[in-house]
């Protein structure tokens, strides 16, 4: 976080943190279950279909 | 900001932050690698030691806590990775959902249980009669309480900061108290040592009980 953007969290509206700190939340976990589903299907037992 | 990453910024450095991000990406580690869904993501906003605002996401379970000291508490639950912002609120309902129907409930593992936890739970039969159990895995145990599944959290074992300030805030948005066991005041963040002292979270009926 650069110096101007820890000067306007400072002083930023309490509902507008809450709107970034929602969408950081919501967009931090759909790039993790991206990542991580891969790793599921390949730890599949041998033998289990992939569709 | 503060997180595990960046637990190496002096305390020096950092003791005048009078409002700060406390994150944690994957809250549950151990949850994550078993892949039972009960990992999250947290993001917490303190101030002055104090955390007003908080954001608790479990993306695989398909459940968002959040809530900040002006506005209340929240939980939207059945949702997916494809939900944008406004599915999430449209389904939000405010924290916490009355508990007077069920037994007393407690979060604490059966299977790991301290022996201090253990005499924490003896003595919630003595006052309650029968007390429920149930166990989550990560900042979920925090937001059992504010949801109102559970009316109390005893937490004798170490946590990071990271590991609870959004679940706090959560909690508090939500009515609840989050105890520092030991000194009995509040617990609060952006301390010298990282690492939390035990604590309890009570819901407004285990604060009911006890007054």
């Amino acid at each position: 976080m650069d110096k101007t953007a820890t000067s306007d969290m400072a002083e930023a509206p309490l509902n507008d943190l809450l709107q970034l700190s929602l969408q950081a939340a919501i967009t931090a976990g759909q790039v993790i279950m991206k990542i991580t589903t891969p790793v599921i299907l390949i730890s599949q037992p041998k033998g289990t279909k992939v569709r | 900001m503060l997180s595990e990453e960046g637990r190496s910024i002096s305390y020096q450095e950092r003791q005048d932050w009078k409002r700060l991000w406390i994150i944690d990406p994957i809250d549950g580690t151990k949850e994550f690698i078993k892949r039972n869904g009960e990992f999250t993501v947290n993001i917490a906003l303190v101030e002055n030691g104090v955390p007003i605002l908080g954001v608790v996401y479990a993306p695989a379970k398909g459940q968002l806590f959040y809530g900040d000291q002006f506005n209340g508490a929240y939980l939207a639950e059945g949702g997916s990775t494809t939900w944008e912002m406004a599915d999430w609120k449209a389904a939000a309902c405010t924290m916490p959902q009355p508990s007077e129907e069920r037994s007393f409930t407690a979060v604490a593992s059966r299977s790991h249980m301290s022996p201090e936890t253990e005499a924490y739970i003896e003595e919630l039969r003595q006052l309650h009669g029968t007390v429920d159990l149930i166990s989550r895995g990560s900042s979920l145990k925090l937001c059992m309480v504010a949801a109102g599944f559970a009316d109390c959290y005893p937490r004798f074992a170490p946590t990071m900061e990271w590991d609870t300030a959004a679940g706090q805030a959560v909690c508090l948005a939500a009515g609840c108290e989050v105890m520092n066991w030991e000194t009995k005041s509040a617990l609060t963040y952006n301390r010298e040592e990282l690492l939390n002292p035990w604590f309890l979270v009570r819901g407004p009926r285990a604060l009911r009980s006890q007054e």
